[in-house]
C-alpha cells in the first residue's frame, strides 16, 4: 500500500493533474473568502464552507478521473494485479494519495483563518468543525470518484460522470418537491413519503449544514465515513470482478 | 513448479482456452507457441492471476493462484504482452517503485543494478520511460519481471517488435535467466523457441496441439524432406533429370526468376535420403544447380504436420493422461484478437 501510495502521490505533480487541481482549487477558494468573507467583514465562515463544497463538485473530478482509468488504458494494471498485493491495498494506496493531495488543498486555506485573527476573534472551534466537515465530504467525493475511475478505462467520461453523480448529491437538497404532500391521498402516497425520504438521505448538504453552523454531531460523521467505506468496497469488488468476465 | 490442470476460460460463448493441462518443471525453459489469437496471451493472464479461469486449477510451487494468490504471486514475474510501463518515471524510479510492490528484502539500489546490469540498462537509468526506444521499453519490462527474483518468469511475446540484433540480445538474456529460474515463454515464431526452449508446447484455437521437447519436435521437421532449387538449364530436361530420381515424391516448378534459371520445389519420400542423388542428377543430366536448400516449415506447416500425423506427438507428455491430448484439425483461417480484452 505504501509503495502505491507513494507513486501515486507523487504522479499527480509529475503531471499537470495536481497542479492544475491545486489551482483550480486556490482560485476559487481565494475567491470566495475574498467575496464573502472580506467583503462582507464577518469572522463566520459558514458560507465561506457552503462555496467551497461547491467548489469540491469541479475539481475532485480532476483528482480522481485517472487513477483506475488510466491503469488499465495504459495496461499498468497488469502490473500491480499481479504483484503480491492485495486489491485493497492497490485500491486504498490511491485513495490515500488523493485524500492527501486534497488535504494539502484544504489545510492549505487555513491561512484564512490566520487572516480573520489578526482583523477579528474567530472561534476557532466552530472553524476547526467545519473544517472536519469540509474534509469529510472531499474524501467521500474521493470515493466516489476512484469508484466511477475503476468502471472505465476513458479519463474524459471518468471525470464527466463523477462529475454528474457528485453534482447531484450536491444539488438534490434543494429538490424541494415535496413529494409526500404532492402524493398524499392517492394512492401513490407511500411512494412520496419514500422518494422524500431517499431525496434527504442523498442530499449531502443537509449533512453538511450542522459541520458549517460548528456543530459536530456522530450522525453526519457516521453518514460521511460509512458512505465512503462502502464506495470503496464497492472500488475493490469491480476490480475484483473483472477478472472473472 | 507450475502446475496447469484443465484450465478452461471462456469469454461469453468464445471458448478462449480450452481444456488445457500441462506442467512445467523447475529450471525448465518452456516455449509456449501459437498463432496470435491462439489463447497464449490468456493463459498467461490466468497464471499470474490477472485473468481467472471459468474452471480448472493453476498452482505455483504448490500453492493456488485464486486460493493463495499473495504467496503464488510472489513466485512469479511477469511480462505481459504490452509491458506494463509508467511512462511519467524514470527507469530508476520506476524499478524501485517495483521493488516496494513486491516487498524486496534486498537492498533496492543494489538489486536494480544487478537487474538492469543483467538487461543493460545501466545506460538509461535516469531517462524517462516514455523517452525510450521500443527496444529499451522492452528491457524495462524484463527488468520489471526480474525484480525479487521471482521462481518462475512468465514473459508473454519477449521479443515482438524488436529488431534483429535486439531480439538476439533479449533471447540471450532470457537463456541466461533460464539457468536460474523457470520461464515460460510465448511466441509465434518457431525459431525463436527452437532458440531457447529445451520444451514446447504448441496451442490453437485455445487447445493443446503438441507438447514436446524442441529436439524432438525439430526432429520430426527435419523428417520433411522438402528442398527448393535453382537450376540453370531449360525446365524440360531438368524436370526429367529430376524425375528420375527414386525415392522423389514430386517434383514442381516455380518458374523463372533469374534469366536462364528455373526454380524447383522437390519432395522425397519420408525418410529417404535425396540430396546426393539430386546432385548426381543434375550433374550426370549437365544442369549445373546454383542453390539448393531445405524448405523452412512455417508455423502453419507444422501446425498441419502435427495436427495430421499424430506419431509426431507420440512422445508427448509424460504428465497428462493420453485422453487430454486432442488434435484439432487447424482452420487456416486467422483467429481475430486476443481475447483478453473484453
Amino acid at each position: 500500500m505504501k509503495a502505491i501510495f507513494r507513486r501515486e502521490f507523487k504522479s499527480y505533480f509529475n503531471s499537470p493533474i495536481g497542479y492544475v487541481f491545486l489551482a483550480a482549487f486556490f482560485f476559487y477558494a481565494s475567491l470566495m473568502f475574498v467575496f464573502i468573507n472580506l467583503g462582507s467583514m464577518t469572522t463566520l465562515m459558514k458560507y465561506f464552507f457552503q462555496n467551497i463544497s461547491m467548489v469540491f463538485v469541479f475539481v475532485i473530478p480532476i483528482l480522481t478521473m485517472r487513477t483506475f482509468a488510466e491503469e488499465r488504458k495504459s495496461k499498468t494494471d497488469q502490473l500491480l494485479l499481479t504483484a503480491p498485493v492485495k486489491v485493497t491495498s492497490i485500491v486504498l494506496g490511491k485513495f490515500f494519495a488523493a485524500t492527501a493531495v486534497l488535504g494539502i488543498a484544504v489545510l492549505s486555506t487555513m491561512f484564512y483563518v490566520l487572516v480573520l485573527n489578526s482583523y477579528g476573534s474567530p472561534v476557532f472551534s466552530e472553524i476547526f468543525v467545519g473544517y472536519l466537515g469540509l474534509f469529510l465530504m472531499g474524501v467521500f467525493f474521493v470515493s466516489i470518484g476512484l469508484f466511477i475511475s475503476s468502471l472505465t478505462q476513458s479519463q474524459v467520461i471518468s471525470a464527466v460522470a463523477t462529475l454528474a453523480i457528485i453534482f447531484f448529491l450536491w444539488f438534490s437538497s434543494n429538490l424541494a418537491f415535496n413529494f409526500t404532500q404532492m402524493m398524499s391521498g392517492t394512492m401513490m402516497s407511500w411512494l412520496g413519503v419514500a422518494l422524500d425520504w431517499l431525496i434527504d438521505f442523498l442530499a449531502i448538504n443537509n449533512r453538511f449544514a450542522d459541520f458549517t453552523l460548528g456543530i459536530l454531531n456522530f450522525v453526519p460523521v457516521f453518514y460521511f465515513v460509512s458512505l465512503t467505506a462502502l464506495f470503496l468496497l464497492l472500488t475493490v469488488s469491480v476490480i475484483e470482478k473483472r477478472r472473472w468476465k | 513448479m507450475v502446475e496447469i490442470k484443465n484450465l478452461t476460460k471462456r469469454y461469453g460463448s468464445k471458448l478462449a482456452v480450452d481444456n488445457i493441462s500441462f506442467t512445467v518443471r523447475k529450471g525448465e525453459i518452456l516455449g509456449f507457441l501459437g498463432p496470435n489469437g491462439a489463447g497464449k496471451s490468456t493463459t498467461m493472464n490466468i497464471l499470474t492471476g490477472y485473468l481467472s479461469c471459468t474452471s480448472g486449477e493453476v498452482k505455483i510451487d504448490g500453492y493456488d493462484i485464486l486460493d493463495n494468490p499473495i504467496e503464488a504471486k510472489k513466485r512469479i514475474g511477469y511480462l505481459p504482452e504490452h509491458p506494463p510501463l509508467y511512462m511519467d518515471m524514470t527507469v530508476r524510479e520506476y524499478l524501485s517503485f517495483v521493488c516496494e510492490l513486491k516487498g524486496v528484502t534486498e537492498d533496492h539500489n543494489e538489486h536494480m543494478a544487478k537487474i538492469m546490469d543483467t538487461v543493460k540498462l545501466t545506460d538509461v537509468a535516469d531517462r524517462l520511460i516514455s523517452n525510450l526506444s521500443k527496444g529499451y521499453k522492452q528491457r524495462v519490462g524484463l527488468a520489471q519481471a526480474m525484480v525479487g527474483n521471482p521462481e518462475v518468469l512468465i514473459l508473454d511475446e519477449p521479443t515482438v517488435g524488436l529488431d534483429p540484433k535486439q531480439i538476439i540480445e533479449i533471447r540471450d538474456v532470457i537463456k541466461k535467466l533460464g539457468k536460474e529460474h523457470t520461464v515460460i515463454l510465448s511466441s509465434h515464431i518457431l525459431q525463436e523457441v527452437n532458440a531457447v526452449c529445451e520444451r514446447v508446447i504448441i496451442i490453437n484455437n485455445g487447445r493443446l496441439v503438441a507438447s514436446d521437447t524442441a529436439e524432438n519436435l525439430g526432429k520430426s521437421l527435419s523428417n520433411e524432406n522438402k528442398f527448393q532449387l535453382r537450376i540453370l538449364g531449360d525446365e524440360r530436361s531438368a524436370l526429367d533429370a529430376l524425375e528420375s530420381i527414386p525415392g522423389i515424391k514430386y517434383v514442381k516448378s516455380l518458374g523463372r526468376k533469374e534469366a536462364g534459371t528455373i526454380d524447383f520445389v522437390v519432395e522425397s519420400e519420408p525418410n529417404v535420403d535425396v540430396r546426393a542423388a539430386i546432385f548426381m542428377s543434375l550433374a550426370e543430366h549437365n544442369l549445373p544447380m546454383l542453390s539448393f536448400y531445405a524448405m523452412d516449415l512455417s508455423l502453419e506447416d507444422i501446425f498441419l504436420e502435427v495436427t495430421q500425423n499424430p506419431a509426431i506427438v507420440d512422445s508427448v507428455y509424460d504428465n497428462v493422461a493420453e485422453d487430454e491430448v486432442e488434435f484439432v484439425n487447424v482452420e487456416e483461417k486467422p483467429e481475430e484478437e486476443e481475447g483478453d480484452e473484453a
